[in-house]
């Protein structure tokens, strides 16, 4: 049973009902085709009052017939969903997904009551964002983005190739997956399901970390290569101001003025010599 | 093509990957570069540009509510000022650095400007909203979904009208000013994409100070000094 289940994939967590969609893929997709690539576009709307409660709406408004019937009860859904959410970007489709079953199973007379999708999604928007947002920004993203900058200083195209397919693997599975997942679970998603979507955050925080260390080392060669110790030590200079100052809230007006500083440093020592 | 016309065309589908949540990533400053290079005819002098942006910028993330620079727009702009900048007759080839200076100058204008007008838009944008519950109230569900999706048209018009009005604008005064000053003051701004990444190294180095991942980044930077000591 157990090894029937893990053959099944990422999507397999124990306990869990065995997926719905698997029996007819092809039917899966007919009926939620058109919310899924709807996904990709939820924080076009964002705003300061509600965030992205009009692009979620946007999400499950090809729902909104299956789901309730026509007149008060449709402008009820509506209003519910164009209401305030926020979830962050990359496990939004989960909590989309979550509230497509709940709505769904409501339609079909199961007791589920409003304000108890209400909670879930609120709860579970909190919950996964934070998750998400940090394996994505704080590791996945300067990872793939070390390697682009590495090979790109030597001319090369292979490194920037390597984060874009490195990235979209995750982003496509947090995304369609996540949406598929909580289709078929409802709120049986969790952090069961978040903790195996991203098994490898160790490693890619590993691998990032690693790979900065590669990319200060190698502008420390290109940079003794092109000016000598001069430009080793002002190297050394810039990075430490930088990492004194990354913390600051404006991160353009720290580069600006470090940029400037070197220019600065460029001419004056072009001057001097 | 017009360049101008290309690049302002790019910058307006890169800004729908950056504002949309789209995020293909193909809008990073790096990628940007290489696009608009290639738009413009020149996809290394495009690759460099937008490397040197994109190492500069490495290490921030958006944490704590920090909004996001508007790279995309970053990069198309600097690879494209930098490139057609160089095609001015009236710019020596040797005055490289020092257009890229200028042309890295105006793209942190546009990337802040971007930020700002992103910002300004977020604080508007509830009329897009108002107007979709309006709808939803009369139950023309289908339209107050549509009044989400037209904000997409916003986001390329904005990323083309920017890059339009900068490269317009930017190219004959970067090509004026590099022509101006170059000389014994422009020619030691050669070594610029040589330091300027390591503004970016300093903020990876400050993402990474734990006591795991700073031994991994010691472990990074001393592999590659002790292959150097081997193979010298």
């Amino acid at each position: 049973m157990e090894n029937d289940r893990r053959s099944e994939g990422v999507w397999v967590e124990t306990g869990d009902a065995l997926p719905a969609r698997r029996g007819s893929r092809a039917a899966f997709v007919k009926e939620h085709g058109n919310a899924i690539w709807r996904l990709f576009f939820i924080q076009s709307s964002r705003n300061d009052r509600t965030l992205d409660g009009l692009g979620f709406f946007s999400i499950v408004e090809p729902f909104l017939s299956k789901c309730s019937r026509p007149g008060e009860d449709a402008k009820a859904f509506a209003r519910r969903h164009l209401g305030y959410f926020n979830a962050g970007l990359y496990l939004s489709s989960a909590v989309a997904g979550v509230v497509v079953n709940l709505e769904r199973k409501r339609a079909r007379g199961e007791p589920v009551a409003v304000e108890r999708i209400e909670s879930v999604k609120a709860a579970l928007s909190s919950a996964l964002a934070a998750r998400a947002n940090y394996f994505f920004d704080a590791l996945l993203v300067p990872l793939g983005l070390t390697i682009a900058s590495i090979s790109a200083m030597y001319g090369s195209y292979a490194g920037l190739i390597a984060f874009l397919v490195l990235y979209n693997i995750y982003h496509f599975q947090s995304r369609i997956g996540g949406y598929c997942r909580g289709v078929e679970l409802g709120e049986g998603v969790g952090g069961a399901f978040v903790a195996r979507l991203y098994r490898e955050e160790r490693l890619i925080g590993g691998c990032a970390a690693f790979a900065a260390g590669v990319f200060a080392a190698l502008l420390f060669l290109r940079a003794r290569d092109a000016g000598g110790a001069r430009f080793v030590v002002w190297g050394a200079v810039v990075c430490a101001a930088s990492a004194a100052l990354a913390k600051r809230p404006s991160f353009v007006r720290t580069v600006a003025v470090l940029a400037a500083a070197t220019a600065l440093f460029l001419v004056i020592g072009g001057i001097v010599s | 093509m017009n360049p101008v016309l290309s690049a302002s065309l790019l910058a307006g589908a890169l800004a729908l990957d950056n504002r949309s949540s789209l995020r293909l990533m193909v809008s990073q400053p790096v990628c940007a570069g290489l696009l608009a290079g290639f738009a413009l005819g020149n996809p290394r002098e495009g690759l460099l540009a937008g490397a040197v942006l994109q190492a500069m910028f490495l290490g921030m993330i958006p944490v704590r509510g920090i909004g996001m620079s508007d790279l995309a727009l970053g990069g198309v702009a600097v690879s494209s000022l930098y490139i057609l900048a160089l095609r001015s007759a009236s710019v020596d080839p040797a005055a490289k650095g020092l257009v890229l200076l200028i042309s890295l100058g105006a793209s942190l204008g546009v990337a802040a400007a971007g930020r700002f007008a992103y910002r300004l838009g977020e604080s508007r944008a509830h009329v897009f909203t108002g107007a979709a519950l309006g709808l939803a109230g009369r139950g023309r569900f289908a339209l107050a979904s549509a009044v989400h999706f037209s904000t997409l048209a916003i986001h390329f018009a904005v990323g083309f009208a920017v890059t339009a009005a900068v490269v317009l604008a930017g190219v004959p005064a970067v090509a004026w000013l590099a022509g101006a000053v170059w000389g014994t003051w422009a020619e030691p701004l050669k070594g610029l994409p040589a330091l300027l990444p390591f503004i970016g190294a300093g903020s990876l180095l400050a993402l990474n100070l734990g006591r795991v991942r700073g031994f991994l980044f010691l472990a990074g930077f001393c592999t590659v000094m002790l292959v150097l000591v081997f193979r010298s």
